[in-house]
């Protein structure tokens, strides 16, 4: 039997903060549901008749504890239980209301559609760039040793520490019409500065490191021996890598790049000091607030939201039945 | 052949070198060694995984030592087998036929059936048992016809009731397919059952190298004696069987054993030193065997004492407390018997 105490209770806390009338209808579900899982009359009568006080909210509050207290009988996962979904909650609510402003309005918006798809672009790009370098890097980093290696990997690990802004002005000033490369190669057609490469640098620069981490860890753990034993019975190097390696850190290469994607399509400060247009989603988003306010902004806001959380739980779902296949 | 002449190798602090060491198409080499001995670098560095600093190694003629491991044509097992995990057994062993593009199909089937692991194709190897995964690694490395075996340890993830079992399915495949081994343990076992010829390693360096009854009868050093010391290892010739008894003639001496074996047949027989009763009269007792001999050496090592007896070319090693050897009066030079039963006699390998 699954245990559902505690989403049971996160949902319970997250409606309580919705009010009144979201909260009564799904308590007398959710102690309905418990009643069903504990099989224990006496709970679900007690609860029957703290519903009252649920009227008032500060005793609303009450009957969750004495809910929590009731479910669970360990006083340590008691408190683990109350904290954890109070904080949970700190997430989910705001989700929550937001989406409460979803309105079909904002399919409609093609400069927002247009921006999404700028989005989605750059960030499939980079992903595919961090990847690509991210192999080597990886198999270097986790199958050799060498002097100052600890060093290089805090480099690595750089873009993630600093703020966005400054990553975004690091990359402004190599690749900007006047940076060190980018002036040379803006000669040659490609220009970053208000550009899509400009976008894909900067979200490359800041996601990248997710990829390298995963692929160096996927690779070291793989016992080398695999690699010395598909050497003896004849594999090249280059062979012992793609059919050795590769099928072994395909989970770590899935999970890498859902991250960088994930962290470069959300990527802001280091993208508008490069590229302010075209615009991505979450500048025109910044831009339809600062010139039209906060409910302007709103529709295009919740519709970026469900989006992205529907490519994301999509792609674990599906990483999820890939893993257990 | 395999042919190894003064080679040096390090890997980080450790350094191996083996003067020289020549293994035949039909020889099944087998390297003794503590743990730690640097058995499983040397067979890396054979394989092509280190590269030596110095000294040649040379198979059937030609000097491989700076060859790229994949063209060495030389396989190498490793004691947990190294099955690719995101394979199945049959594209394990299909995996070396696939990388030199010919077919494979009949030849997975044919090696499947001669290591009885037919039925366990289609399985994961995650879903094997050590036995099974063994049986795997050992088809995987032969199924190209390779110039040369090596195998780290292939016994040591078995229980050791499995070990007997696998040691003669090895024994009886690699004498089907007929390709030179090298094969490195800890497990004496190991070389009484399968080595044809056997050496001794320890740090890095090989001690001792000969037939099986050469290097357990006559080891050179204190050390070799000391880590082969726990069994006496005798070779003889069956003479007849009769009642359940075989009897085994080995350096003039008669020696009977109730494991079985066929007249005219060449047999190693081991004896274990403990099992073995030391007695200044003929013994009144049920044993089979009884040698009369002199006592060439004697030495206390802990809570135990090791004499060694010799009578006529036969030697046998034998443990007895302190205690024994006061109340017997035993001294070097001392004539004695020594008398063992015949269920203690084991015939580990027949010839
Ligand atoms: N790649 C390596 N880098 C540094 N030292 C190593 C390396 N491989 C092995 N060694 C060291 O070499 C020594 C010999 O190791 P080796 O694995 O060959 O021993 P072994 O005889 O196979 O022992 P065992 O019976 O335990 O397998 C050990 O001290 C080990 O730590
Ligand atoms: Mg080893």
């Amino acid at each position: 039997m699954k245990d559902y105490t505690f989403p049971f209770l996160i949902l319970l806390l997250t409606s309580y903060f919705f009010g009144i009338w979201v909260f009564l209808p799904l308590a007398a579900i959710v102690s309905l549901l418990f009643y069903f899982e504990k099989k224990s009359i006496s709970f679900f009568l007690i609860f029957l008749l703290a519903l009252p006080s649920i009227l008032f909210m500060p005793a609303g509050f009450l009957g969750i504890l004495a809910l929590i207290f009731l479910a669970e009988k360990d006083n340590f996962y008691r408190v683990a239980y109350f904290l954890g979904s109070l904080f949970l909650v700190f997430i989910l609510f705001p989700i929550i209301n937001l989406l409460l402003y979803t309105t079909p309005k904002a399919f409609l918006d093609p400069a927002l559609l247009h921006a999404i798809g700028i989005s989605f672009l750059a960030a499939t790009v980079a992903t595919l760039i961090a990847l690509l370098f991210s192999l080597p890097l990886g198999y270097v980093l986790a199958r050799r040793n060498f002097w100052a290696k600890g060093l290089v990997e805090s480099v690595i690990d750089i873009p993630i520490v600093i703020p966005h802004t400054v990553a975004g002005i690091l990359m402004l000033l190599v690749f900007g019409s006047t940076g060190l490369w980018g002036k040379p190669l803006e000669e040659w057609g490609i220009r970053f500065y208000y550009a899509l490469p400009g976008i894909i640098v900067a979200m490359l620069f800041v996601s990248a490191p997710f990829l390298i981490n995963q692929v160096r860890e996927g690779i070291a753990k793989i016992d080398e021996r695999y690699e010395y034993t598909a050497m003896s019975l004849g594999a090249s190097r280059w062979r012992v890598f793609f059919e050795i390696i590769l099928p072994q850190i395909k989970g770590n290469i899935m999970s890498g790049a859902v991250n960088t994607w994930a962290r470069a399509v959300s990527e802001f400060g280091a993208v508008i000091m490069i590229a302010f247009y075209p615009m991505i989603a979450p500048t025109y988003i910044y831009y339809l607030y600062t010139n039209y306010g906060l409910h302007a902004a709103l529709p295009a806001t919740a519709f970026l939201l469900l989006l992205t959380l529907a490519i994301f739980l999509g792609i674990r779902f599906a990483g999820r039945r890939m893993h257990n296949a | 052949m395999l042919e190894i002449k003064g080679l040096h190798v390090s890997v980080g602090e450790f350094k191996i070198s083996v003067s020289s060491l020549r293994v035949g198409d039909n020889d099944y080499f087998i390297i003794l060694g503590p743990t730690g001995a640097g058995k499983t670098v040397l067979l890396e560095t054979i394989a092509g995984f280190h590269v030596p600093q110095r000294g040649s190694i040379m198979l059937d003629g030609e000097d491989i030592s700076l060859k790229p491991p994949h063209k060495r044509d030389i396989s190498m097992v490793y004691q947990d087998y190294m099955l690719f995990p995101h394979m199945t057994v049959e594209r394990n062993i299909a995996y070396p036929l696939k990388i030199k593009g010919r077919p494979w199909k009949n030849e997975v089937r044919r090696l499947a059936k001669l290591l009885r692991i037919e039925h366990l194709l289609h399985r994961y190897p995650s879903t094997l048992s050590g036995g099974e995964k063994q049986r795997v690694a050992l088809a995987r490395a032969v199924i190209t016809h390779p110039k040369f075996l090596l195998l780290d340890e292939p016994f040591s993830a078995l229980d050791p009731e499995m070990r007997n079992a696998a040691r003669i399915l090895v024994k009886e495949f690699i004498e089907d397919i007929k390709v030179g081994t090298l094969h490195v343990t800890h497990d004496f076992a190991d070389a009484w059952v399968l080595g044809t010829k056997i050496a001794v390693m320890h740090e890095g360096q090989i001690l001792q190298q000969g037939s099986v009854e050469e290097v357990f009868s006559n080891p050179k050093t204190d050390f070799i004696a000391r880590f082969l010391g726990s069994a006496n290892i005798i070779e003889g010739i069956v003479r007849n069987t009769k009642n359940g008894l075989t009897e085994i003639e080995s350096n003039s001496s008669i020696i009977y054993s109730v494991d079985l074996a066929s007249p005219r047949e060449k047999v190693l027989v081991s004896i274990r030193p403990e099992d073995i009763v030391i007695s200044t009269s003929p013994p009144s007792g049920s044993q089979r065997n009884v040698i009369l001999g002199k006592i060439e050496n004697m030495r206390k090592e802990g809570h135990i004492v090791w004499l060694l007896i010799k009578s006529g070319e036969l030697s046998l090693k034998v443990m007895l407390t302190p205690n024994a050897v006061e109340s017997l009066h035993l001294e070097e030079g001392k004539k004695v018997y020594a008398s063992f039963k015949a269920t203690a006699t084991k015939i580990v390998r027949r010839i």
